[in-house]
């Protein structure tokens, strides 16, 4: 038997406790091993039935369960799929998978099998299979949101369109070359130059965006600067304390930064207090402030602690007065920079900054344009490659050279998305184009 | 029974033909070419004119290859021109008008001095096979029960009731295999105006199940140039130096003409429109496919009717005579229609025509019923080249005849050698590969955007890529070997010096050349490698290399521009070849693989490509289908 139609089964839901578990079976035996636990008959395809499992062998009940049948063709995974929604116990589980796992021609599916089977049989796009594994992945509500189905219909109709106006420009690029001895006086002076800037541009910001995903797969950057002693780990431990308490030392060094997490508008932010800033005794602390300095530049979002009447640092997004002589909390504004005065003993004025952080949340996010980003280093690397095909074009480049470069920049996009073909080019060219004797 | 015995049988004498026969007999085998009428040998049934961009590649390489096409071209075209002359080596097409009467006494008198060949007059009808009861009348309405899977050929059938017994068989039946001509609403059955078709040999061919479809083309009216006012038409010159295709021919000594240029108006395409419905085309007479960049003139006008002029060239068919091509306007409207539209043209307004334009439709097998090497997978020593493999164009035709005849001959001559080219190695394989993978959905004509190394594939390195395996399997001619061998060690030695003679930036800037001062020394090969340094600059700072002449500095030009991008290209050729190594035999069980979906399967099932490397160019077939078939070999 080939190992493509070897019957798989796992737990797909997650592992754990958990009210209910989904154990997955797909493969030509996937019907006929749940039928080996049953005593019933088989539910319908397509309809859930409550059936009582018995162990094939010893006859024993290993659960009552919900038994759900799928057709090949019409399943996750294209192939016949079985699902056994039983209690959620490792216990039950376990023995379930063991009884399935005896069964001749059945094994356990290895990871990420499924989705692997669903792109073998035309289930999933390799855009969507991406999009599940970052799904499950995913920490946070803005993560999730990348790998909605309509965000990946989205993606590939984007990437299907940049790859349709490359072979719309390598036609006439090809009908400058082949067609030499018609009249094909539109092309004299390489109008589809006009059409390639334009669609670099595109890429550029497309992947200005997508790398700017990719450094963020954590979320956002929140640097706390200021003198020592002025409050920015209280204002910390206030902000994320309560909620999920993980403030702690990092790299044991009390010089160096503290960070913590904490999520803000769906958005996780990671809040880390840099030791030292402006402080500078010896050459432990002079480290501490090269890097301090480092994560000032990198931040996504620069907060600025000061004490009454102290300078705020260049840069700041937000200045926050941790000390009030006159006692009062309050929005204000310092410098062009917002001013939020909060008192750490009583929490006065953290709301107004938990609103200051996801305003600036969300803006950042807006500013990025994350629409056009596209979600995989795999996706990035050949976007880039195409990209740099692109800009490969000059208008003085040799025509055989500029159906090179594009040829390689519409193989790297056919990679993203599946396949390219010649005569995909040469239909655009004949559309187009009134050629012949 | 006759005593009529070859090692090798080509049908039919055009173009694919007579490559066939003549590259059968170069390697030896005694060789006979059947056609209807020998003086039809070599004859252009459709536009005066050998070459042009991809086309012209084909004829280098067929030149290369020591085939006939070149050199006949050589010794008969009155325009030659360079296509793309301005856009780089790769692409430039070189192209010729010939001189029809010439073209074909320059084929015949190539074939005539062709040992082991004898030309036979007569019509066949359908094939003998081995081993299988033997055939009476040659009409093959139980032909189907004849062949049975490996049968092999034994030879041919003619009409007049002679057999010739032959160890492998060459079919390039063109236009004639089933054709019929539609004028109007008027149809014939020919393969050519006044020849007649085969119809019996495509009635026998139906009968033994190959997957035998339609295909049409058509061709435009000949004028009487006479009656056209030339005085009112702009003219195109030929090159000032022609520039010849065969690598064997120092100068064309043909003297060169011009041709007129002249425009189809509103009111030819009002007269069009008006009469469209009685075009064969349009009317639905005919159904079958024609090329896309090949229309006729009423698809012109229909498919970009917001064009308001198409251009025609008025090419003049010899130097002394008077017919005219008027290329461009090929259709197959009612001789009338014809004659109206063609008079609305300017400089056209009182041409008498002298024979009318028309659609032909012919029979061709779907060629993925082929190997590599053109021999039907179904059927083995037999060999099929053309317009009856579905493509279109006599280079197209050459290119495969070539092929098809060598290929014939060593199967012949029985020591199991073959010869196929790879698409990394020439225009002609890139062909046959896109034919045996892809089929012909519409009469296929070779561009050069369909090679992926096209880089690589130029008209100029022809013989570079070519010879030396013409030489090696003993299909080139001792003059040939000669020549070659010659330019061979020019270039090496040319090639030799250019890389070894290196000079420091400094020395390439007092000498007038751009160079980084990076302390980088570079060599005349590195400078020759920008676009913008020329030889002539490179011999005035370098006068040593005037001593290897100006045709090799050439050709160390061209190979300079192009090296940094073919050497890139390197890897893919890996990749090609290793997936060529992996054979699949024509029996593999792709049912038996798993996870194909039903459309591969059937795709497999009908191709059944021979390697991994073809399966891989079948349309619809997923790399993942691929790695299937790979773990599914390394099981079994």
């Amino acid at each position: 038997m080939s190992e493509e139609r070897a019957t798989i089964a796992a737990l797909a839901s997650g592992a754990g406790r958990a009210g209910v578990a989904v154990i997955r079976i797909s493969g030509p035996q996937a019907w006929s091993a749940v039928a080996a636990l049953l005593k019933a008959p088989l539910p319908r395809p397509r309809e859930a039935a409550l059936r009582a499992l018995h162990h094939p062998k010893t006859d024993a009940l290993l659960d009552e369960a919900l038994v759900l049948l799928f057709e090949e063709q019409r399943s996750f995974t294209g192939e016949a799929v079985a699902e056994i929604q039983c209690h959620g116990s490792p216990l039950i589980v376990g023995e379930i998978l063991d009884c399935l796992e005896f069964l001749p021609g059945l094994r356990p599916a290895k990871a990420g099998e499924f989705s692997r089977r669903a792109l073998l049989n035309g289930k999933m796009s390799v855009l969507e299979v991406e999009a599940l594994g970052a799904l499950l992945e995913a920490q946070s509500p803005w993560q999730k949101e990348f790998a909605t189905r309509t965000r990946v219909t989205a993606q590939e109709a984007m990437v299907r369109g940049w790859r349709q106006q490359m072979i719309a420009i390598l036609a006439d690029v090809e009908a400058s070359i082949d067609f030499a001895d018609e009249d094909l006086s539109e092309l004299a002076n390489q109008p589809w130059l006009g059409p390639l800037n334009r669609l670099t541009r595109v890429l550029r910001q497309s992947l200005s965006a997508s790398h700017w995903l990719e450094q963020h797969s954590n979320g956002l950057l929140c640097v706390i600067a200021g003198p020592p002693n002025v409050g920015k780990s209280s204002l910390i431990n206030n902000l994320v304390g309560r909620e999920i308490a993980l403030v702690h030392d990092s790299e044991g060094t009390t010089r160096d930064a503290i960070e913590a997490s904490m999520m803000v508008a769906g958005v996780p932010l990671t809040l880390v207090d840099t030791a030292g800033l402006r402080h500078q005794t010896g050459a432990v602390e002079a480290m501490g402030v090269a890097r301090a300095q480092k994560l000032w530049q990198e931040a996504d979002i620069k907060i600025c602690a000061i004490r009454p009447g102290g300078d705020s640092l260049p840069g700041a997004d937000l200045v926050v007065q941790t000390f009030s002589e006159s006692g009062g909390a309050g929005a204000s504004v310092l410098g062009g920079v917002p001013l939020v005065c909060i008192d750490n003993q009583t929490g006065a004025g953290l709301a107004d900054i938990r609103a200051m952080l996801e305003s600036l949340s969300l803006s950042i996010i807006r500013q990025q344009g994350l629409g056009e980003a596209l979600t995989s280093q795999r996706q990035n690397r050949l976007a880039e490659g195409c990209l740099a095909a692109l800009e490969a074009i000059k208008p003085d480049t040799a025509i055989e050279l500029q159906a090179l470069h594009l040829t390689r920049g519409i193989n790297a996009l056919s990679l993203l998305l599946g396949d390219y073909d010649v005569e995909e080019m040469l239909d655009a060219l004949f559309e187009n184009f009134c050629i012949g004797k | 029974m006759n005593a009529l015995e070859f090692d090798v049988i080509v049908i039919g004498g055009g173009h694919a033909g007579v490559e066939a026969a003549a590259a059968a007999a170069r390697l030896g085998a005694d060789t006979a070419l059947v056609t209807f009428d020998l003086n039809k040998i070599g004859v252009m049934s459709c536009n005066p004119a050998i070459g042009g961009v991809g086309k012209g590649h084909l004829v280098r390489e067929i030149d290369a290859l020591d085939g006939i096409m070149g050199r006949a071209i050589d010794q008969s075209g009155i325009q030659f021109r360079v296509l793309n002359a301005s856009k780089g080596p790769a692409v430039r097409g070189p192209r010729a008008q010939a001189d029809r009467k010439l073209y074909r006494s320059a084929v015949q008198g190539l074939l005539a001095e062709q040992e082991n060949l004898t030309c036979l007059a007569g019509e066949v009808i359908g094939l003998v096979f081995q081993d299988s009861p033997r055939l009476d009348n040659g009409i093959g309405d139980a032909g189907g029960a004849w062949i049975k899977a490996g049968q092999r050929v034994g030879g041919v059938v003619l009409a007049d009731g002679r057999q010739i017994a032959g160890k492998a068989v060459v079919l390039t039946t063109g236009t004639f295999l089933g054709g019929a001509i539609h004028i109007g609403q008027e149809v014939r059955q020919a393969g050519r105006v006044g020849e007649a078709a085969s119809n019996d040999l495509a009635r026998f061919l139906r009968g033994l199940g190959l997957p035998i479809e339609r295909l049409k083309t058509g061709t435009p009216a000949r004028l009487d140039g006479k009656t056209i006012d030339w005085a009112r038409l702009e003219m195109q010159q030929a090159d000032a130096e022609p520039l010849p295709f065969s690598y064997l021919t120092e100068a064309i000594q043909v003297p060169q003409i011009a041709c007129g240029i002249t425009y189809t108006n509103a009111r030819t395409h009002q007269i069009i429109r008006d009469n469209k419905h009685l075009s064969a085309i349009y009317s639905g007479q005919i159904d079958s496919k024609g090329p896309r960049y090949c229309p006729s003139i009423e698809d012109k006008v229909t498919r970009f009717a917001d064009k308001d002029r198409h251009q025609v060239f008025l090419e003049p068919e010899g130097l002394d005579v008077d017919t005219v091509y008027p290329n461009g306007i090929s259709t197959s409207l009612p001789r009338d229609v014809q004659t109206d539209y063609i008079r609305s043209i300017e400089g056209l307004e009182r041409v008498t025509i002298e024979e009318f334009g028309y659609a032909v439709e012919y029979d061709y097998i779907d060629p993925r019923a082929l190997n590599d090497d053109l021999s039907l997978k179904a059927c083995p020593g037999l060999y099929l080249a053309g317009q009856i493999n579905g493509t279109t164009g006599y280079e197209e035709a050459a290119g495969q005849g070539l092929l098809a005849g060598c290929s014939a001959a060593l199967c012949a001559e029985g020591q199991g050698r073959r010869f196929s080219l790879a698409r990394h190695e020439a225009y002609i394989g890139v062909m046959i590969d896109d034919l045996v993978t892809r089929g012909a959905p519409e009469p296929y004509r070779m561009f050069t955007s369909r090679a992926e190394f096209r880089l690589n594939l130029r008209p100029d390195n022809a013989d570079q890529r070519l010879t030396g395996m013409a030489v090696a399997l003993g299909l080139a001619s001792q003059d040939r070997k000669a020549a070659w061998q010659n330019k061979q060690a020019a270039l090496t030695a040319a090639r030799d010096y250019c890389q070894t003679h290196q000079l420091t930036p400094q020395e390439w800037q007092s000498l007038g050349f751009e160079a980084k001062s990076d302390g980088q020394r570079r060599s005349i090969a590195d400078m020759a490698s920008v676009d913008a340094h020329s030889i002539d600059q490179l011999k005035q700072a370098i006068p040593e290399l005037s001593r290897f002449g100006d045709k090799i500095l050439a050709q160390i030009k061209t190979d300079a521009l192009y090296a940094g991008y073919i050497k890139r290209q390197s890897s893919d050729i890996r990749v090609l070849e290793s997936e060529a190594k992996i054979k699949l035999h024509a029996d593999f069980p792709y049912g038996d693989v798993g996870s194909l979906s039903g459309e591969e399967l059937e795709l497999l099932n009908r191709v059944r490509p021979q390697n991994l490397s073809q399966a891989s160019r079948i349309p619809g077939v997923t790399p993942h289908a691929l790695i299937a078939i790979v773990r599914h070999l390394k099981r079994a």
